[in-house]
């Protein structure tokens, strides 16, 4: 009998603490941005200036109680805006202890439109109604890193207005969960809900690779929240 | 005895047009470390080096004093003389282990991504391109890795064989770029830092990719190629994760 069953239980409750805990401050923060956001007459959404200086305040707040996090923000459909573009209130990191609004294209006649609508951080989220994790991907025209968006949907009126989100950039995924992962004996990767590597213990799971068939041996154990998709690949205990 | 240098192409950088001696000194080292420029090898003449770089000769003077400085290069007088190689630089085991700390998984994947994409085309080109007879120094190259001693000797063997497919490949844009790339992993991949690499499996892979070349298999050499490099960057980040380089975030991961 090989040691292996309680050290992968381990890893996978640690790593399942780490993203719960990502997507419960997600959630609080989504609560405290959208109640800033109200409707007009024409039931169209509407964001007064006091408003959006209070999510100023409350996003840089986030950003400095969590250091893992590259960005965070609302991020709203067009259809429940009533308008031809699209609206993002995002904050990121502008170097140590500096914050600042991240400004995108969202004009879609522009030729650096952020058609962030098609993306599946966007669609995920606002389609299904439940949290989501994208990634790893490179957002070409959005903040342009390869990253990581957590995101959950939110609601203006009882009506969906788009979603919530939070970035993470690669690095930081590494920096933060390989020594978890390599806790474990053998080699080990969590996979997101499309089998691909979002970060591996060693140099045979890489990031972005995604797997066509799990290796001989080897076998998959949720992660959660489960609606986020992802599950920890580790050796088959025998 | 080997013809002495045809210029290595790293001399030929059109991009960096504001050269002064500490980036020609540079340029030159990486050339010498690269295999380019042996020990033991002579120099071009100053003022042929200085219209290369397109510098005035004081400003090249500066850059191969810097070089003697640091015993890379000497300078002799008189009639056989000139500036000769008499030691090809290496990192120190410090800063590949700096390299290794501050460079992410994600990047060496990617730096893997991109070697393979210049590596297998040039070898995939190379099958396609070589002659009768064109390929003799192939073999031999491939072998050198078998009889060198240290690491630098091993890194520069590598190189060179991997160069030595560029140069049959017949693109120079290509050429340009393995140069850039082998420069950058050679070392580290060599280093006595990292854990030692099979020399054996080295050579096996090189040397299959010198029968697919030479008997014009394009898809199995580009192939071969691509399968090589993702071993070596699986070595790399190996090397990283079991030498526990994992870069400094300063961040507190339960944030």
């Amino acid at each position: 009998m090989t040691p292996l069953v309680t050290p992968v239980g381990e890893v996978t409750s640690t790593l399942s603490a780490w993203f719960q805990r990502r997507f419960t401050s997600l959630q609080d923060l989504a609560q405290d941005l959208s109640v800033e956001v109200t409707r007009d007459a024409t039931d169209h959404l509407l964001l007064s200036e006091t408003g959006k200086q209070r999510m100023r305040a409350r996003s840089t707040t986030f950003l400095e109680e969590h250091a893992v996090v590259d960005g965070c923000g609302l991020i709203f459909s067009r259809e429940a805006l009533g308008t031809g573009q699209g609206q993002l209130e995002w904050w990121v990191r502008a170097g140590d202890e500096r914050f600042a609004r991240y400004t995108f294209g969202v004009n879609p006649a522009g030729d650096r439109y952020y058609d962030y609508e098609q993306l599946e951080w966007f669609t995920k989220a606002y389609q299904t109604g439940e949290l989501s994790l994208a990634g790893p991907y490179i957002d070409y025209l959005g903040v342009e890193d390869y990253i990581v968006t957590l995101t959950t949907p939110i609601q203006v009126g009882q009506v969906r207005a788009g979603v919530a989100g939070l970035d993470i950039q690669m690095t930081d995924i590494e920096s933060s969960l390989v020594p978890i992962l390599r806790q474990s004996e053998h080699d080990v990767a969590i996979l997101n809900d499309h089998g691909s590597v979002l970060i591996g213990s060693s140099g045979r799971f890489l990031p972005g690779d995604r797997l066509t068939q799990l290796p001989e041996g080897y076998t998959t154990s949720p992660l959660e929240p489960a609606e986020a998709g992802l599950a920890l690949l580790h050796r088959q205990a025998t | 005895m080997r013809k002495p240098a045809a210029l290595p192409q790293v001399f030929q950088d059109g991009q960096s047009p504001q050269l002064n001696g500490r980036n020609i000194a540079e340029k030159i080292a990486s050339s010498i470390s690269l295999g380019m420029l042996s020990v033991g090898e002579r120099l071009p003449p100053e003022l042929e080096l200085a219209q290369q770089f397109g510098v005035a000769v004081a400003t090249l003077r500066k850059a191969l004093a810097a070089l003697r400085e640091e015993g890379i290069v000497e300078t002799r007088r008189g009639r056989a003389g000139g500036t000769f190689v008499v030691r090809a630089p290496f990192p120190t085991d410090r800063s590949v282990r700096e390299y290794l700390t501050n460079t992410s998984i994600v990047e060496l994947r990617d730096l893997g991504d991109e070697h393979v994409a210049v590596a297998s085309m040039i070898a995939r080109l190379a099958a396609n391109r070589i002659y009768a007879g064109s390929t003799g120094r192939l073999s031999d190259l491939a072998a050198r890795i078998f009889d060198a001693r240290t690491p630098v000797e091993r890194a520069t063997a590598d190189s060179r064989f991997h160069i030595e497919i560029a140069v049959l490949a017949q693109s120079p844009r290509l050429l340009s770029a393995e140069l850039r790339l082998q420069n950058e992993i050679s070392p580290v991949l060599w280093s006595e830092v990292t854990p030692e690499i099979n020399g054996q499996t080295v050579l096996d892979d090189h040397l299959a990719i010198v029968s697919a070349i030479e008997q014009d298999r394009a898809e199995q050499a580009q192939q071969l190629s691509e399968a090589h490099i993702r071993n070596n960057i699986a070595h790399l980040i190996n090397a990283k994760l079991t030498l526990g380089l994992i870069g400094p975030t300063g961040k507190d991961p339960l944030l």
